[in-house]
C-alpha cells in the first residue's frame, strides 16, 4: 500500500459511507476499524431493527450495507431483502457460516456478496465495487429498455423487440462478465475487467446509443431516462390492474397510460422490474420461483379493478389499492415518530421507502394515529405470511394491533422498492396529479405525507416484513440480485470460500483503498482518462461542469470527494463527467441513479467536481447530459 | 531498559501462542489495524472479545444444564463465538467451535456438555495469555510514554 501515494490525495473510495450490522460485538469492532483502516466511513450496529431504521431515516446516508446473517433480533436475509428493496443499496452478507446452500440463500436474497468471517482487510478494500456495480448496471438496466433477464418475463420478452432483447441478454452476459472479472481475484488486473466488460458493453449497447465512442456505458443511451415518478407509477400500476397482471402487455400497458413520450420499452422495462420484483416478493416469502404466487393467498375480493392474476399483491397495488404513494407516505407516517417527517427522499422512480424515525422499538414507529387509517385492502403482510388476504376490517385491525405490537421492524413491511417500482402504498387518495414532475416529486411526496393520515403502512409493516410494500421491489435488488447474481453473473457472486470477494490485492479493489498505485491500476481503467471507464453509468452527471471533472479524471485522482459525490449522487460523478465530452451531445445520459434517489450531496465533493448542488437543476429533463441529483427526473424523457 | 525487556517477553509471547495456533493470521491482521490513528486498538478487541466469550460461555453452560436443551440456541450461541474469535485470530477456540457446533446439530447432549469443556479450557487459557499480553503491552506503552 503506498501510503504516501495514497496520502496525496483522497483516492476514490475512500469515504465510502458502510454501515455494519452484526450482533457480535467483537466482530463489529474489528470491522469498524478495518474499514476505517480503508478510508471508508463506517457506522456500526448491534441490531438488525437498529440498522433498518438507521437507514429508513436517511437512506442516503450510506452506500453500503454489510450484515451478518444470524442476527437475534431480525434474520440477516431478512434485512437484507429488505434493505434492498427499499433503499436499493448494496448489501453485503457476513457469516462464520460458510456452508453453500447459506451463501446461496444469501445470493438468492440478492446480496451482492457475501464475506465469510474471519474477514480479511483485503476482502474489505474491495466493496466499494459493489456499490459501483450496482449502480451502474441498474442505470444500465433502466436504460436498456427491459429486455430480458434470466427470469424475465415471457410476456414483456416477447413483446420486446429484438434489440431490447439482445440488450438485456448481452447486457446480462456483461454484467456477469463485468462482475466476473471485477471478482476474479486472479485476474492480474481489475481494470481489465473493467475495461473488457466496458467494451463488451459499448458494443451491446451500441444499437442504443449512438455513437457513444468512449464509454460503454449503455447510460449514454440517447433516450433520455424515465424517471418513474409516483404518480407515473400509479398509472402504471393502474394500468397494469386493469389489465390484469397477466395480461399486461407493455403495448396495451402503454397505451392505458396515455403518457406523451413514454415509449413501449420504458414500459416493458418498468413492467420487467414489477413483475420480478413481485416474484422476488413471493420468492423470498414463500420460496417460490417464478412469478410471485405468493402473494395469491386467498384472494381478496375487495380487490377491484382487473384479474387478479397471481398477485393480488401486485393487483392491489396495480388496482390503487396501495397506490404507490400511499406506500411511500404510510412509510413515512411509519416510520417517523409522531409526525416528524423524514424528508423524502428524491426518488424517481418509486418510493424511497420508509423514512425511518430513530430506532425505535417498531410499534413506536407506527404513529398510533394511522392505525385507523390503514385501508389497505391488499394483504398487508400480516405476521407470517403473505398469503393471508385480510378482509379490508380484518386488515384494519391487524394492522391496529400490529402496530401495538409490532415489534418486527417495521421497515421490512415496508419496503419501497426502489425507485421506479415503488408501489407506494398509500392511500388512493394521495396519488398525486400527474401534472407533477418529477424532480418535485420530493415536495409531493412530502405533500401526500403531510395530507395523509393514513398510515398504510402498518398494514404492510406487520409482518415481517412482507414486502408488501411495493410491488416494484427494487427492481434493482432484484433485478441485481438476479443479474449479478444471477447464473451469468454468478461467477462474481457465488464464492464459497472465505471471501467472496476476491481479496487479491491485485485487485482493482485495492484501487479504491488508498494506494495511489493500486488506484491507478485500477483508477485508471475506472476512471482514468476515458470516460468511458468511468462509466460508472451511475447518472453520469454529463454537463459542461462536469467536464472539470474530466480534469480530475485524468489525473486520475479522483478526488474521492468527487467520486463520492457522484457516487452518491448520481453514480459518480466522475463518470458523468467524463462523458461528458462524448456523451453529451445533447444526449441524456443516464443519470446513475435515476430515480435511486440517493443525492447526497457530494461532501465529498472536490471543487472540480460538480456536486449535485452545482450541477443544474436537472429538473428540466432534457439537458442534455444533465443529471439531477436530486431527482433524476423525467429526463426529458417523459 | 525494561521497555525493551517487556517488548521482547510480549514478543515471545505472541510467537508462542502463533506456534502453538493459540492465534493465527487473522491476529496479525488486527496488529496491522493496530497503529497511530488506531491506538489500543488490539487491547480494545481483545478485551470485547474475552468479555464476550465469557458471557457465551455462560449461557451455554446455563443452557446445557437444563433438563431439555435447546440445542438450537445452543449453536446459535457457539456459531456467534466461532464469529467472534475467528475474527480475533481465536484459532483453537474458533476450531473447538465448530466441532461443537457439530455436535449440537446431532443434538448430542453429552457431547455438547463435553465439547463445552474443552471449549472453556481453550478459552481460560487463551484468556489467560490475553491478560498477560495486555499487560504487558500497558507496562510498555506506560514506559513508552514517559520517555
Amino acid at each position: 500500500m503506498d501510503r504516501a501515494d495514497a496520502d496525496e490525495e483522497v483516492q476514490f473510495p475512500a469515504g465510502l459511507r458502510v454501515l455494519v450490522v452484526d450482533d457480535d460485538v467483537t466482530c463489529l469492532r474489528v470491522l469498524q476499524a478495518m474499514l476505517r483502516k480503508c478510508r471508508y466511513e463506517v457506522t456500526t450496529c448491534s441490531q438488525a431493527t437498529a440498522a433498518l431504521a438507521l437507514l429508513r431515516e436517511s437512506r442516503d446516508s450510506f452506500h453500503l450495507v454489510i450484515s451478518d446473517v444470524h442476527m437475534p433480533d431480525m434474520d440477516g436475509f431478512k434485512l437484507l431483502e429488505l434493505v434492498g428493496l427499499e433503499m436499493d443499496l448494496p448489501v453485503i452478507m457476513m457469516s462464520a457460516d460458510a456452508r453453500t446452500n447459506i451463501v446461496m440463500k444469501g445470493i438468492k436474497h440478492g446480496a451482492c456478496d457475501y464475506l465469510i468471517k474471519p474477514v480479511r482487510m483485503e476482502e474489505l478494500k474491495n466493496i466499494w465495487q459493489h456499490v459501483v456495480r450496482k449502480k451502474w448496471t441498474d442505470n444500465n438496466r433502466d436504460v436498456e429498455h427491459s429486455g430480458s433477464f434470466e427470469e424475465g418475463d415471457r410476456t414483456i420478452h416477447n413483446n420486446n423487440t429484438n434489440i431490447n432483447n439482445n440488450n438485456s441478454n448481452k447486457r446480462v452476459a456483461e454484467d456477469a462478465e463485468y462482475a466476473s472479472s471485477a471478482n476474479d481475484g486472479g485476474a492480474p488486473d481489475g481494470s481489465g475487467g473493467w475495461k473488457s466488460s466496458q467494451k463488451k458493453k459499448r458494443c451491446t449497447v451500441k444499437e442504443e446509443e449512438e455513437g457513444e465512442t468512449e464509454s460503454a456505458d449503455p447510460n449514454s443511451s440517447k433516450k433520455p431516462r424515465v424517471v418513474w415518478s409516483v404518480e407515473l407509477h400509479q398509472q402504471f400500476v393502474n394500468a397494469v390492474n386493469q389489465l390484469g397482471i397477466e395480461k399486461a402487455v407493455p403495448k396495451r400497458i402503454l397505451e392505458l397510460m396515455n403518457v406523451p413520450g413514454l415509449t413501449r420499452e420504458n414500459v416493458a422495462s418498468h413492467l420487467q422490474k414489477f413483475r420480478l420484483y413481485l416474484k422476488r416478493l413471493s420468492g423470498v416469502t414463500q420460496h417460490h420461483p417464478g412469478l410471485p404466487n405468493p402473494f395469491c393467498g386467498p384472494v381478496s375480493t375487495n380487490i377491484k379493478g382487473g384479474p387478479l392474476g397471481r398477485l393480488d399483491f401486485e393487483t392491489l397495488v396495480a388496482s390503487g389499492h396501495i397506490p404507490p404513494q400511499a406506500l411511500a407516505a404510510f412509510e413515512e407516517e411509519l416510520f417517523t415518530q409522531n409526525g416528524s417527517k423524514q424528508p423524502v427522499r428524491e426518488i424517481a422512480f418509486g418510493q424511497p421507502l420508509l423514512t425511518c424515525g430513530p430506532p425505535t422499538t417498531l410499534t413506536r414507529q407506527f404513529p398510533q394515529s394511522n392505525s385507523s387509517n390503514i385501508t389497505i385492502n391488499p394483504s398487508l403482510d400480516m405476521p407470517s405470511s403473505f398469503s393471508n388476504w385480510p378482509s379490508n376490517n380484518d386488515l384494519a385491525q391487524i394492522i391496529h394491533h400490529q402496530q401495538q405490537q409490532q415489534q418486527q421492524v417495521v421497515g421490512s413491511g415496508v419496503s419501497v422498492p426502489q425507485p421506479s417500482a415503488s408501489l407506494n402504498v398509500q392511500p388512493s387518495c394521495l396519488v398525486i396529479p400527474s401534472s407533477q414532475q418529477m424532480n418535485t416529486y420530493q415536495s409531493s411526496e412530502n405533500t401526500i405525507l403531510a395530507s395523509q393520515s393514513q398510515s398504510q403502512g402498518s398494514g404492510f409493516q406487520t409482518g415481517r416484513g412482507s414486502l408488501v410494500q411495493s410491488p416494484m421491489m427494487l427492481p434493482s435488488q432484484s433485478l441485481s440480485s438476479l443479474q449479478r447474481v444471477g447464473p451469468s453473473s454468478q461467477s462474481y457472486q457465488v464464492k464459497q470460500g472465505p471471501s467472496v470477494i476476491t481479496s487479491q490485492p491485485s485487485i482493482s479493489g485495492n484501487s479504491g483503498y488508498t494506494n495511489a498505485g493500486s488506484v491507478v491500476d485500477y483508477n485508471n481503467s475506472l476512471i482514468s482518462t476515458q470516460p468511458k471507464n468511468l462509466r460508472f453509468g451511475v447518472g453520469q452527471i454529463v454537463d459542461e461542469e462536469l467536464n472539470s471533472m474530466t480534469a480530475v479524471s485524468n489525473n486520475n485522482s479522483f478526488s474521492m470527494p468527487g467520486m463520492m459525490s457522484g457516487m452518491v449522487n448520481s453514480g459518480f460523478g466522475f463518470n458523468g463527467a467524463r462523458m461528458s465530452d462524448n456523451n453529451r451531445q445533447g444526449r441524456r445520459n443516464n443519470l446513475g441513479f435515476v430515480g435511486k434517489g440517493t443525492c447526497l450531496p457530494s461532501r465529498f465533493a472536490v471543487d472540480e467536481i460538480e456536486s449535485p448542488t452545482n450541477l443544474p437543476n436537472f429538473s428540466q429533463i432534457g439537458a442534455g447530459d444533465l443529471v439531477n441529483p436530486e431527482n433524476f427526473g423525467l429526463d426529458g424523457q417523459i | 531498559m525494561a521497555s525493551t525487556q517487556l517488548k521482547a517477553q510480549l514478543n515471545d509471547l505472541l510467537n508462542s501462542m502463533f506456534a502453538m495456533d493459540f492465534l493465527d493470521e487473522q491476529f496479525k491482521q488486527l496488529q496491522m489495524l493496530e497503529d497511530g490513528s488506531c491506538p489500543g486498538f488490539i487491547s480494545e478487541v481483545i478485551t470485547i472479545f474475552c468479555d464476550d466469550a465469557e458471557r457465551i460461555l455462560s449461557l451455554i453452560t446455563e443452557l446445557l444444564s437444563k433438563p431439555v436443551v435447546d440445542f438450537e440456541k445452543v449453536d446459535a450461541y457457539v456459531h456467534q463465538l466461532k464469529g467472534s474469535s475467528s475474527s480475533v485470530g481465536a484459532k483453537r477456540v474458533a476450531l473447538v467451535c465448530i466441532k461443537f457446533r457439530n455436535v449440537c446439530q446431532e443434538s448430542d447432549k453429552e457431547g455438547c456438555i463435553a465439547t463445552l469443556h474443552e471449549i472453556r479450557r481453550e478459552f481460560d487459557e487463551l484468556n489467560k495469555k490475553f491478560r498477560i499480553m495486555l499487560q504487558l503491552e500497558q507496562q510498555i506503552q506506560a514506559l513508552d510514554s514517559k520517555r
